[in-house]
């Protein structure tokens, strides 16, 4: 299974920590990068590797670097509506194929459109006339070889309805399609995805891809990645940004704004995001505290070094500085590494994961440290759950 | 029904009740200092900061108030939970959560009566960096 590197606006950190030979790949992100500068700067030998996410969610809405892509369609069309796709479907669909083999990408990305709340005939209607007939017929006359993807987002709606899913699952394995690029929708208050039904419901489908024939590529996962190896994707991905690791609309809407959000670590034992504040109570108070984090060659001692004496605001972390982000990169692309190819074995593995750092939870909370709801481990029986309906609908 | 109709009610009424007390007990507070970690709805401290006091007010939520408390530890040498008379029973039920994470828990009515459930001990904040932020913010 591989690990793509999901990128954003610091996709330099993805490609240094590309250089260090974490992940397989990236998915490169228009609304982040200008097209010349993707076009001349990156090298090809990286591209060959990676994959280009065309990022036509909102067709009316070039955000940021958007704009200076030839195929996206405000650039075909002054004043583009949506109505518009009937007419200017092909000239969208010939100037991102051409984009996308020019720059040799590993595979072609058919977009896909974002629509909130509708009705999931409709979503297939769309992406059906929009996108995939026009692609396919261009791609064709290209005479190229290139394995062909389908950008797919299933909100949590199509995943947790089994009709829905089905027929989604019936309309996309007809289309003549190499695969998928996968982006689950899931909209909640927390950092992780505390929902069973949703988690096994999305590794069936994923597992459904798979006995089709098809390759499943997922986009913007966070640490449930682990969850879906489970079902046996093609690949998964690493982002550092929170909006990187669980796909939000409003990435691709012009006013994102908000809260800064608050450091954190991933704790590859505790198969989480932990707050930073907290780390500095861990010192006083769990003395294997170090154990919670896989060793790093470069950059854990860096994180390390904010809990010194210096506090001097420039030492300390912040969302914006990097090492904990590469860290991530690191420790998360081991993980993945380490699974077993066997799937059963693979299953036991992360069982254990699980269950190993639901015991590390509770010698923390012996330790007298009360972490809130996006530190504690109150995501993991909802994994487990997830691992027992998923084998339970397999017939395992 | 809550003795008080909203947090807000039950901040003014805990601000009245520290501003009676604070010349006799030579303290200073601060109410819902940001920047810090959470909000504390209030800081009580001594001139040199050498004793903190993070409190936190709530109507019900005991487990939540106490999530926070915890937090406040990162800056205070003492955390406190404070929640509704009418309300505060459920937290007493729970009250070896409170002794578990050191974090004293009390009462308040509109009355301006404050009952002491729970006092718990002072330590080191665990923070550098956070004591600090406090610092600044208290000394600007």
């Amino acid at each position: 299974m591989k690990v793509y590197h999901q990128t954003g606006f610091r996709y330099n950190w993805n490609i240094e920590s590309f250089g260090d030979d974490i992940g397989d790949g990236l998915i490169f992100s228009p609304v982040n990068i200008d097209a010349k500068k993707l076009e001349k700067e990156i090298s090809i030998d990286i591209k060959k590797e990676s994959f280009f996410d065309p990022q036509i969610y909102l067709p009316k809405n070039p955000k940021s670097q958007l704009y200076t892509y030839p195929y996206f369609p405000t650039n075909i069309k002054s004043e583009f509506e949506t109505q518009d796709f009937d007419a200017e479907k092909y000239k969208i669909a010939q100037q991102c194929m051409e984009f996308q083999l020019n720059n040799e990408f590993e595979y072609i990305v058919i977009p896909s459109r974002y629509t909130e709340s509708i009705p999931h005939t409709d979503y297939i209607k769309s992406i059906s006339n929009d996108f995939i007939i026009p692609f396919l017929e261009t791609y064709k006359q290209s005479k190229k070889d290139k394995k062909v993807l389908v950008t797919l987002i299933m909100n949590e709606s199509f995943i947790k309805n089994d009709s829905y899913r089905n027929e989604i699952l019936s309309w996309v394995t007809s289309q003549d399609l190499n695969g998928v690029y996968l982006i689950f929708d899931y909209n909640s208050d927390s950092k992780q995805i505390k929902d069973a039904i949703f988690l096994s419901n999305a590794m069936q489908f994923i597992n459904e891809l798979k006995e089709n024939e098809f390759e499943v590529h997922i986009g913007y996962n966070n640490t449930e990645g682990l969850l879906y190896s489970l079902a046996n994707p093609n690949s998964i991905s690493v982002g550092s940004y929170e909006n990187l690791r669980n796909f939000q609309i409003r990435r691709f809407q012009e006013n994102e704004g908000g809260k800064p959000p608050s450091p954190r670590l991933y704790s590859s034992e505790l198969l989480q995001w932990i707050e930073f504040r907290y780390i500095e109570t861990l010192p006083g108070l769990f003395p294997n505290w170090k154990n919670l984090f896989m060793p790093s060659e470069k950059y854990l001692d860096i994180i390390f070094k904010y809990l010194n004496e210096d506090y001097d605001k420039k030492s300390q972390p912040h969302f914006q500085k990097k090492e904990p982000y590469m860290y991530y990169f690191e420790v998360f692309y081991k993980q993945i590494k380490d699974l077993p190819d066997d799937i059963t074995k693979r299953i036991d593995w992360v069982c254990n994961l699980c269950n190993k750092a639901i015991e590390e939870y509770k010698n923390i909370t012996n330790a007298k440290i009360r972490l809130d709801d996006n530190s504690d481990g109150s995501h993991l029986p909802h994994w487990q759950n997830a691992i027992t309906l998923y084998l339970k609908a397999k017939g395992g | 029904m809550a003795n008080f109709s909203s947090e807000e009610e039950m901040s003014n009424c805990f601000k009245k009740i520290l501003q009676k007390y604070q010349k006799r007990f030579n303290f200073k507070f601060e109410k819902e200092v940001e920047g810090l970690w959470g909000v504390p709805d209030f800081i009580l401290y001594d001139e040199n900061l050498d004793k903190t006091i993070a409190i936190e007010l709530k109507l019900k939520n005991w487990g939540r108030a106490l999530t926070q408390a915890f937090k406040y530890r990162a800056f205070s040498h003492c955390s406190f939970v404070i929640i509704d008379k009418d309300f505060v029973h459920r937290a007493k039920n729970n009250i070896d959560q409170f002794i578990h994470y050191n974090i004293g828990l009390a009462s308040f009515n509109k009355k301006g009566k404050i009952k002491k459930i729970y006092e718990p001990q002072f330590t080191s904040p665990y923070s550098k960096f956070t004591l600090f932020k406090l610092r600044q913010v208290l000394h600007e």
